[in-house]
């Protein structure tokens, strides 16, 4: 079926690079032959995968989506500027240490003041913080198709939780005219800013929000597992959901199940 | 307005910092600048310790922390133990928190600049200062001082990303706050 409709020509215009590692992937696994079938845009889309990602001796990895076939097949069917956009996103994807261009693996870490962390990273090589979202979780996250992946969204998000905590606009100055602090229960927050405290067992913790890759969730974690500039230890590293919706590619990804 | 140099306190004389020994330790090289910087200042501890400020050349990453008041280890520590390869391949050292982190960098045509990020992409670490002093100057505590006009504040906020009624909220925030 591979061999259909000119496909063997393409393959064979590849460069040396390109065969060798499609031959060693359907070697692996066998089911991507018969997945890809005669479908010569699944073949196109593995090929544009397997161009980028880290680079050893000046040839990149690829990136292991390219073994994904639904993935391909979503991919396949995006425009060409979109296709670009989105192999550029996934070539500088962030990853912990050593996993540049991995999925589907678990990293665990000691974090200051947090203890043992374990993240789970997903399908497409996003961690998967859903457990680290306070709970519960309906207070805390924003959904919303209009986000824009700026600081905009933690504006929005923050007065979403504060109007929660009883605080509505228009927020109370002190006499020199800037806002002041809000605290109500575990929750504090000074107008303006992008983080936000909740107290967690009697400590009060800075919390990040993070753009979920969907383009349309935003929620909060514990700064210290979000950000990779936290003292002492970082977290963990990832690329965020605000480049893909500042390079109009939302709902690529699948959203976020909090269990 | 307090501005990041008015943070620093001057180093007693009697004090020497040990910087070979700390260097071997975590096999970093500490860079000129940010020597003498060390050498010449500490935090003042009273005007930094909890407190969030604003980096205003720099603000998408949000609130900027000052976390390392008890000298240059923890920064080197924290380089060491990342788990972002990009930060322990380029040796960069963590001085001031926010969403991304500012760093000096170590290596070659980077010692002593100040990098960060504006988005969380790989290879995106940026030289917004030359070296610590000017990181220092552009650190605020009060942002609504960065504007004089009503339009140079419109524009700033639209730097940030924020337009439509976001935008109409802040520059009437703003106003209030100049009094107009």
């Amino acid at each position: 079926m591979l061999f259909e409709d000119g496909m063997f020509m393409r393959i064979l215009d590849w460069d040396a690079v390109a065969k060798t590692k499609f031959l060693d992937d359907i070697l692996e696994n066998k089911n991507l032959l018969v997945s890809f079938g005669g479908n010569r845009s699944l073949v196109d889309s593995w090929n544009d995968l397997a161009k980028i990602g880290k680079k050893v001796d000046g040839v990149p990895q690829g990136h292991a989506l390219r073994a994904d076939t639904d993935f391909l097949e979503r991919y396949s069917k995006l425009d060409p500027t979109k296709k670009v956009k989105l192999r550029d996103y996934l070539d500088k994807q962030k990853a912990f240490s050593g996993r540049k261009g991995q999925v589907n693996y678990v990293e665990s870490k000691y974090i200051d003041g947090v203890g043992d962390v374990t993240i789970r990273y997903d399908q497409y090589g996003f961690p998967d913080f859903t457990d680290y979202c306070p709970r519960p979780t309906n207070k805390y996250i924003l959904y919303a198709d209009d986000l824009k992946g700026t600081s905009a969204d933690f504006r929005r998000a923050n007065q979403k939780l504060a109007k929660e905590y009883g605080f509505e606009k228009p927020y109370p100055k002190g006499s020199d005219n800037k806002y002041l602090e809000l605290e109500s229960g575990d929750f504090r927050w000074t107008p303006g800013n992008q983080n936000f405290y909740k107290k967690v067992n009697g400590e009060w913790i800075k919390h990040t929000w993070h753009h979920h890759q969907d383009g349309k969730t935003i929620f909060p974690l514990d700064s210290r597992i979000h950000n990779t500039s936290e003292p002492g230890s970082s977290g963990f590293p990832h690329s965020g959901g605000d480049a893909l919706i500042k390079e109009d590619l939302k709902e690529i990804f699948e959203s976020p199940i909090f269990n | 307005m307090i501005n990041g140099l008015d943070l620093l306190k001057s180093r007693s004389l009697k004090e020497k910092l040990d910087f070979s020994a700390i260097e071997e330790s975590y096999t970093v090289l500490i860079p000129p600048i940010l020597k003498v910087f060390l050498n010449s200042f500490e935090w003042d501890k009273i005007l930094v310790d909890g407190k969030e400020f604003h980096y205003y050349p720099e603000l998408s990453g949000g609130e900027v922390t000052f976390p390392f008041t008890d000298g240059i280890e923890g920064s080197l520590k924290s380089t060491v133990n990342s788990s972002d390869e990009e930060i322990i391949n380029r040796k960069l050292i963590l001085i001031a928190t926010n969403r991304y982190g500012f760093y000096v960098g170590t290596l070659d045509e980077e010692r002593d600049k100040i990098l960060t990020k504006t988005k969380s992409t790989e290879g995106s670490f940026k030289v917004v200062a030359d070296n610590i002093f000017e990181f220092l100057r552009g650190i605020t505590d009060n942002l609504s001082d960065v504007a004089d006009t009503e339009e140079e504040f419109r524009q700033f906020m639209l730097s940030l990303g924020y337009e439509d009624d976001d935008l109409e909220d802040e520059i009437d925030d703003w106003k209030n706050y100049r009094g107009i």
